[in-house]
């Protein structure tokens, strides 16, 4: 796995940019899973320049997602899915912006495709680190265990025109 | 629908760049300006370049020009022309904005004393006073609103101390006479 140069920002660091008119801005809607469980609350985007949109969420997560992951690690590994090891503070996760939609009434992100045990296994990390494309591909096969994930060809706009990343009616 | 699309912020520089202009061209205009009356006020000090056309002025200035005989010289014209000239000094003084209100009452009051006694041996003394306080008006006026007419005022104070004061007036006509020109020549450059 090799990062390339950085291609992904959070909105909020481009200071010459800003989320395009008509659009929704969405940071701190509730963010609810398949279950509609409550998984958090949106708290940054992160964009690709050369795509000018939206890639993920980066959602700050439940303390009760935080939890259920402690538990899954209380089962014996060849009883589940594969799941990542979690350190403390690490709360926040992302979410492509492919797999879920907008309720703009209400002011919610809903993911209907994964459910509350998905996320809660998903590899975390601490408010503030820098998101690198290593993070992205150990994040996504996770996300979508049958879609492979290569690095190594093609541009950042071709990425993020996977149709993981691509807008859901 | 789950995009949300980006976009390049206008940039705010030429906005701020434009409000400043704006607020310069408002100042420039309303308070510049105002600021700016007393240096045309000095401007207008180039007053040679302004005709006054002043009434009380040409008739000093045609009184002492349409005297042709340099010779002759009485009482009555030397009165006269004194008078003349102390109300074109005062109406040049009114038209140039300067108070030379001391000099003119002083000079008037000669004037009237040469009037009142027109066979005074000392009016060679009341024609020099009367004339070094006029020429000393002309001067200020000229100093302070006709800076080109520097040589002329020279000439007025040069036939001034022409005059003696302890000779009498019909024995020096032609230094009296040379005042009353010379103050008609810088006159009438200042009207």
């Amino acid at each position: 796995m090799k990062d390339k140069n950085k291609s992904l920002y959070y909105l909020h660091e481009l200071s010459d940019y800003k989320v395009a008119h008509e659009y929704a801005d969405v940071r701190d809607w509730e963010v609810i899973d398949a279950d509609k469980r409550t998984i958090g609350k949106v708290d940054g985007l992160l964009v690709n320049k050369e795509a000018e949109r939206v890639v993920y969420l980066d959602v700050e997560v439940d303390k009760s997602l935080i939890e259920a992951g402690h538990q899954t690690y209380a089962t014996p590994a060849n009883m589940g899915v594969h799941e990542f090891l979690n350190e403390d503070g690490e709360n926040h996760l992302i979410i492509p912006m492919g797999m879920v939609t907008l309720d703009e009434d209400n002011k919610k992100v809903y993911s209907n495709e994964i459910d509350y045990t998905t996320f809660a296994k998903t590899k975390r990390f601490k408010k503030g680190r820098s998101l690198e494309k290593s993070y992205e591909l150990l994040v996504l096969p996770h996300y979508f265990p049958d879609n492979k994930f290569d690095d190594e060809s093609g541009s950042d706009k071709q990425f993020y025109s996977r149709k993981e990343f691509t807008p859901r009616a | 629908m789950a995009e949300i699309k980006i976009e390049k912020k206008k940039p705010v520089l030429p906005w701020i760049l434009l409000v400043l202009g704006l607020f310069f061209a408002t100042w420039f205009f309303f308070f510049r300006s105002d600021k700016e009356e007393p240096v045309e006020t000095a401007d207008q000090t180039r007053l040679i370049d302004i005709r006054e056309n002043n009434n009380i002025v040409t008739s000093y200035v045609t009184f002492i020009n349409s005297d042709t005989n340099t010779m002759s010289l009485d009482h009555v014209f030397t009165s006269e022309a004194l008078i003349k000239l102390t109300d074109a000094v005062d109406a040049m003084a009114s038209e140039a904005g300067y108070d030379v209100n001391l000099d003119i009452s002083k000079a008037k009051q000669y004037a009237q004393e040469i009037t009142n006694d027109p066979v005074s041996t000392t009016h060679a003394d009341k024609i020099r006073l009367a004339a070094d306080k006029l020429s000393t008006a002309l001067q200020n006026i000229q100093m302070a609103k006709y800076p080109e007419l520097n040589a002329e005022t020279a000439d007025v104070k040069g036939a001034v101390s022409a005059i003696n004061p302890e000779t009498l007036t019909l024995d020096q006509r032609v230094a009296v006479k040379s005042f009353f020109r010379k103050a008609a020549d810088l006159l009438n450059k200042m009207n």
